[in-house]
């Protein structure tokens, strides 16, 4: 087709060169007989051409300017222009530049075409300039592409006219190409068919009715109907559409089709109702109707009956609801396929097997994927949750007498679906709180310049392997002085202590505090943030909070993508392994001995002038053995607290696949889990919090601050 | 120049039609439609292997079953090449299960898939 | 049998066209270059019968109009389907085609899926 292609662009290029040198001579016997008609026609046709082929074989600089001077000639031919030497000289120049066009037909004019261009111009009347060249069909194209996707369901009837036959048309080949437009259905009105001695069998007496799914669109259902749409009968409507469904798949009824379609009138219609047969036998009976009608009517309801019972069938299917079970048993068989592949890892790394080395890359590439994948099913976006909490606003604000409006930010943000339902409790208390003592009366709020309405802001956002998730106010802020009263008060702090606006804020978190002294009937009844710090523990996240005085306060919960596979450091202990959250490393430092004894045994580390609290994790879990002599430390950081954890050795980033441990296991503090490594031994997943509270506990005295966490 | 070709069969009522049953041919089928029903009671229209037909063709094998009808005579179709003749029904959106207003007693041509 | 299509048009670039992409589909191409060449090879009875007509509009000696009207007069080709090609889109145009009995129109300049579409419509 290629070749195909250039000899028909070099027989056009010929062709066109013998088109302008007739024009040429026209030109030539026009000088000579202004009113010379046969030239004036010759010069037209042969511009005409060059224009056609020059559209056709995509040289559009030539069909472009061809079209101007072809204008002209139009214009020359209807007599509106009276051809003068001036013209002539500048349709000669004319048919060099479109010669040089032919020689490159996609160079830029150059300013001698565009000169002659602009005093061709002057020829014609400013609106036949702006007339478009020949390039109206792309724009239908987008209209019709923008419809698709969107399946709608068309009543068409069509009556052509009696002498389509002479015209060379053969109705059915249209019918066929609406069948290659979708689901189709027709009927052939044969009624008006004369017997034969009046029949014309040239002429044509057939109608149809035809019910047409597509996503093409009117226009293509139109555009098949273009050259005999003028003399015939079309008329098309709209009978279903997938935008605006339905909402069962029940359809019109018989009669009402009928009636619809002009088939029977009411009148015909009623005087059948009372009888106890169905409505189309008795009209064909009664010779109301003619029976292809009612077929046609039939035909109708089922086809569509049918688009609707699929496009439900089909809504179900891109939607498949699966019980969360068999979500868990996937992702625990990619947890095993990700060990298997590490073994696999090791094994030809351990054998130096190139070969089985490349094929152990490929596993992995496949087997990251695959969780990747996986774990993406289990994602869910927060919105729903967010939205739950509207409701609770409204009635809650009302309740205290104050005026609150909730914001919310990200809520397509999407994390796992077990951290999207251990979050909603902690969730509902931080706005429980923000409602109770965070927003404050309107009249308050007036009188300190702000809103009379408070505003709650909910905000998620992904950040690296984490989400955000942000519950802010515009309220009072938390009162620093009234926490720290209240903790002396229950004893979690001593008077006089120093500490830090987060240790401060955290205090809120404890179990069953509550500065207000009278506890509302919304929050403060034993329940207190201190469920929020427990989820938020157990999903392995962190908290922190901002607050002015004044001008409200921001809660922050970090919260891990996934409960199911963590970015671990794997340590060892004697001949145990465990695997510490990436997300809690701080640094890993060596302990020195000679540190050891300054602090005169009190497990306390000085890290760059700081102090912070250690423990022995072989100790914590009462493993056997003499530690190596140069032990190393990992410092962990959880909420604002740094703990060191003492282990043997670092072995390196581990990612792990969480396995949950039995019940025999749930009362082992300061574990939470376990992974199965790359050779099949056990690693313990280490709780942080937890190792955090023994360590701080631990050390309280000699550190002299003590709160509960 | 007429590519097609009626076949009367001696005595056996049957006309035989093969070629091109079109439009082109449609004035010239009428007149050996309106000859075949004037001399038999009982028609049998035979479409043989090699037939083409187009919607004026049955437009005519329509008004020639009415005509029957009023006449009181019958006409039953024997198609040869099934295949190609129901195709032609079928797209031209004759096919019926029921017969029209004037089928009295139940003789219609585009029934179910009788031909 | 395939079916055979003639196609008019003065510019053998446009015919070559027409001939290339239809006879990729299977289809016999007769040419003409003008309406009277086109008229003299249907009334010729050694030549193929012609299934379909592709004619241009605007063409010396006889025109596309002249030659339509004149293809009606010759009983076999009176229900031929026939489509015209022209650069001009005015709704006129069409109307002096259609009156003069073209089945439909094609405006140039068209891509050869354009001119395969239209054809099948016809002919199918």
């Amino acid at each position: 087709m290629n070749e195909d292609y250039e000899i028909i662009i070099e027989i056009f290029k010929e062709e066109a060169c013998e088109l302008l040198s007739e024009a040429e001579n026209s030109l030539l016997e026009l000088e000579k007989a202004p009113g010379n008609k046969e030239a004036i026609s010759a010069i037209f046709r042969a511009f005409h051409s060059i224009k056609g082929g020059g559209g056709m074989f995509g040289f559009n600089n030539i069909t472009s300017f061809t079209h101007e001077i072809e204008t002209v000639y139009e214009d020359i031919r209807n007599g509106k222009i009276i051809p003068d030497k001036e013209l002539i000289d500048i349709s000669l120049a004319s048919c060099d530049v479109i010669r040089e066009m032919i020689k490159a037909p996609h160079a830029e004019p150059d300013e001698n075409a565009r000169d002659i261009l602009a005093s061709l111009r002057k020829y014609l009347s400013q609106e036949k300039v702006v007339t478009k060249t020949p390039a109206e069909s792309p724009k239908k194209a987008v209209t019709t592409e923008q419809e698709s996707a969107r399946m709608v369901t068309y009543r068409i009837r069509f009556r052509p006219f009696p002498g389509i036959f002479a015209t060379g048309t053969n109705p059915v080949l249209l019918l066929n190409e609406l069948r290659n437009l979708g689901e189709c259905c027709m009927i052939a009105h044969t009624d008006e068919i004369p017997e034969l001695d009046e029949i014309d069998a040239e002429t044509c007496y057939t109608a149809w009715d035809v019910i047409l799914t597509t996503s093409r669109g009117i226009d293509a259902i139109k555009d098949v109907f273009i050259f005999v749409e003028s003399e015939s009968e079309l008329a098309i409507e709209i009978i279903d559409d997938s935008e605006n469904p339905a909402e069962n798949s029940d359809y019109k009824k018989l009669g009402e089709i009928l009636i619809e379609k002009r088939d029977i009138t009411q009148e015909d219609l009623e005087s059948v109702l009372g009888e106890r047969r169905l409505i189309g036998e008795v009209l064909i009976d009664k010779g109301l109707v003619e029976p292809a009608c009612v077929q046609s009517a039939l035909n109708e309801q089922e086809h569509v009956r049918q688009i609707r019972e699929n496009r439900i069938r089909a809504d179900v299917i891109s939607n498949i609801k699966v019980p969360s079970d068999k979500l868990d048993k996937l992702v625990n068989l990619v947890g095993e396929l990700v060990t298997v592949q590490a073994r696999l890892s090791q094994t030809a790394a351990y054998r130096e097997d190139t070969e089985l080395s490349s094929i152990a890359e490929e596993v992995e590439r496949l087997a990251a994927e695959l969780r990747d994948n996986t774990m993406n099913i289990r994602l869910l976006p927060i919105g729903t949750t967010f939205s739950k909490f509207k409701r609770l606003v409204r009635d809650l604000s009302k309740e205290l007498g104050k005026e609150v409006e909730m914001t919310t930010d990200g809520a397509d943000t999407e994390l796992d679906k077990t951290v999207i339902e251990r979050l909603s409790d902690p969730l509902l208390h931080l706005i429980r709180n923000c409602i109770d003592h965070g927003i404050e009366l309107p009249e308050v709020r007036e009188s300190s310049g702000k809103q009379r309405k408070g505003t709650i802001n909910l905000f998620a956002r992904h950040s690296g392997p984490n989400v955000l998730i942000q519950v802010s106010d515009d309220g009072e802020g938390l009162d620093k002085d009234a926490i720290l009263a209240k903790a002396s008060e229950r004893g979690s702090i001593t008077a006089g202590q120093e500490l830090s606006d987060d240790e401060i804020y955290s205090l809120i978190f404890s179990a069953g505090f509550s500065t207000t002294s009278n506890a509302t009937k919304i929050s403060g009844r034993g329940v207190g943030l201190d469920v929020v710090k427990r989820a938020v523990d157990f999903l392995r996240g962190s908290i922190t909070i901002e607050s002015r005085r004044g001008a409200g306060t921001t809660i922050t919960l970090v919260l891990p993508l996934t409960l199911a596979i963590i970015e671990g450091l794997l340590v060892t202990i004697g001949e145990e392994y465990f695997v510490l959250p990436l997300s809690s490393v701080e640094e890993c430092v060596e302990l020195i001995q000679k540190e050891v004894s300054e602090t005169r045994g009190r497990h306390i580390l000085n890290v760059r002038g700081k102090a912070v609290p250690y423990i022995r994790l072989r100790e914590q879990f009462s493993i056997s053995g003499i530690p190596p002599a140069i032990e190393q430390i990992v410092i962990v950081k959880h909420g604002g607290d740094q703990v060191g954890l003492v282990v043997d050795n670092v072995i390196g980033g581990h990612q792990t696949v969480i396995k949950n441990l039995g019940w025999i296991y749930r009362s082992a503090e300061g574990i939470s889990g376990a992974t199965i490594l790359g050779d099949g031994s056990v690693a313990l997943i280490l709780d942080i919090p937890k190792l955090l509270m023994c360590a701080l506990n631990e050390e309280t005295v000699s550190l002299n601050f003590k709160y509960n966490i | 120049m007429s590519d097609f070709k009626v076949t009367e069969s001696d005595g056996g009522g049957e006309i035989v039609l093969s070629g091109s049953l079109t439009i082109k041919n449609a004035s010239k089928l009428r007149t050996k439609f309106i000859d075949a029903l004037m001399k038999e009671d009982n028609l049998s229209v035979c479409i043989d292997a090699d037939a083409g037909v187009d919607l004026s063709f049955l437009q005519l094998l329509c008004s020639s079953h009415r005509t029957a009808l009023k006449l009181g005579k019958s006409i039953t179709l024997r198609i040869l090449a099934k295949a190609n003749f129901l195709t032609a029904v079928e797209n031209a959106g004759y096919t019926r299960r029921r017969g029209c207003a004037r089928d009295n007693n139940g003789t219609c041509l585009w029934l179910g898939d009788r031909p | 049998m395939n079916k055979t299509i003639m196609t008019v048009d003065d510019s053998a670039s446009i015919r070559m066209m027409v001939q290339f992409t239809l006879i990729d589909l299977g289809y016999d191409i007769v040419m003409a270059a003008n309406g009277k060449e086109a008229l003299e090879k249907l009334t010729n009875k050694k030549m193929p019968k012609i299934d379909l007509l592709i004619t241009d509009f605007n063409m010396p000696v006889l025109n596309g109009i002249g030659l339509i009207k004149s293809v009606r007069e010759i009983p076999d080709y009176k229900f031929m389907p026939i489509i015209m090609l022209t650069t001009e889109f005015q709704p006129e145009k069409k109307f002096e085609g259609r009156q003069a009995g073209a089945t439909s129109w094609l405006v140039k300049p068209f891509k050869p899926e354009q001119l395969v579409a239209v054809v099948k419509r016809m002919i199918g």
